[in-house]
């Protein structure tokens, strides 16, 4: 894939990016990368697809039956190689870096009403 | 003179009287002797006054002309010290419209600049615009469809105030075959949760805005999120704040998923 210029660096999409970083190898799903990232869960999802567009992000259905596991099935989010060095490069070069916010505290997408 | 006593009488006289003459001559001739040297004298004395005064009056002279040239020497000194201010002040003032010159060359260069930077500025406000102008447009068709699909939902279910009750008059089958897509994909009841259908039904809405290759995958995942909700104890008032969010977001996903490449492109 030829080299794309980087989205603008907004604070959700920093948040996202960082949360995806911190273990480029894992995958995450869309309601993990929401408490870990502390946005509101059903927020994420334009993010996730256009990081999916500029093919710094890839995704897939769960492999497993929902009806043996008693659960939909997730759909996972995983950076690509050259997505986690795009997204490092980015990330640090932000115009408002998040370094000087401290991580934020998950925020449960769902908990007791 | 006493006469020779061999000379007649006569001719002594004659010897007197020659030789009286004769003193006479001298005499006159000492006398005219003494008065020429007394007018040598004076003419010596009086050349010695001219020469005296030509001494002095060349003295006069020279110390005439020696103040002559201390004053024109001072005049010299005068101009010149004024000539030296003269030159000074011409060189601050020239060094001064050098300095205005450079400063009214940067404010002039500045400007040029700024007229630069304006019209550069203009150019990518109006790339910009016609972006967001388009963004907004594809956003205003795509919450009138939502407002649309929302009225539906209100008519059928009446959603609006007390929230997950079964619609008045409507029967489960008649749920199903108004809304086949959602029933059919249903999610599976996870754990204790309770999935509630009014924040299912806004889910399906907000997948139905868009994209049509993307709707059956976002109605599952939008779903299986709900359910995780659910199985994680959210009660329906998170269940039906996360729907709306999926709703109010849907249009940012829809212009996402039909343009990627312009996203690539936009700086």
């Amino acid at each position: 894939m030829s080299q794309t210029p980087a989205p603008r660096m907004t604070l959700s999409l920093q948040l996202v990016l960082r949360t995806l970083l911190a273990d480029p190898a894992t995958e995450m799903y869309g309601l993990q990368i929401c408490e870990a990232a502390g946005l509101p869960s059903g927020t994420i999802h334009p993010i996730l697809a256009r990081l999916e567009g500029l093919g710094w992000l890839e995704s897939r259905w769960e492999d497993i039956e929902p009806a043996e596991q008693g659960r939909p099935r997730r759909r996972y989010y995983r950076l690509t190689q050259a997505g986690a060095q795009r997204a490092g490069h980015a990330l640090s070069h932000a115009a408002s870096p998040l370094a000087g916010i401290p991580v934020l505290s998950p925020r449960p997408a769902g908990g007791p009403a | 003179m006493t006469a020779d006593p061999g000379l007649p009488v006569g001719l002594d006289l004659t010897a007197d009287l020659v030789a009286d003459l004769a003193n006479d001559r001298a005499l006159a001739r000492a006398n005219d002797l003494a008065h020429n040297l007394a007018d040598a004298s004076y003419c010596a004395r009086d050349l010695v006054k001219t020469s005296t005064s030509t001494l002095e009056l060349a003295q006069a002279g020279a110390s005439y002309r020696d103040r002559a040239n201390d004053r024109a020497r001072a005049l010299t000194n005068y101009f010149n010290l004024d000539l030296d201010h003269a030159l000074v002040n011409y060189r601050d003032r020239a060094n001064e419209l050098d300095r205005d010159l450079a400063s009214f060359r940067d404010r002039a260069r500045a400007r040029a600049l700024v007229r630069a930077l304006d019209r550069v500025l203009e150019r990518d406000l109006g790339r910009c615009n016609s972006g967001h102008l388009e963004f907004v447009r594809h956003l205003g068709d795509d919450l009138a469809h939502a407002g649309r699909l929302a009225r539906d939902i209100g008519r059928d279910s009446a959603f609006i105030g007390d929230l997950d009750l079964k619609p008045h008059g409507h029967s489960p089958a008649s749920d199903s075959d108004h809304d086949p897509e959602l029933t059919a994909k249903a999610p599976v009841k996870a754990g204790n949760g309770h999935l509630a259908r009014t924040p299912v039904r806004l889910a399906g809405v907000a997948a139905r805005l868009l994209p049509e290759g993307s709707r059956a995958r976002y109605t599952e995942e939008y779903q299986g999120e709900l359910a995780e909700l659910a199985a994680a104890g959210a009660g329906r008032r998170n269940q039906f704040g996360y729907a709306l969010r999926l709703l109010t977001r849907a249009p940012l996903l829809r212009v996402e998923l039909r343009t990627p490449s312009r996203r690539r492109m936009m700086p």
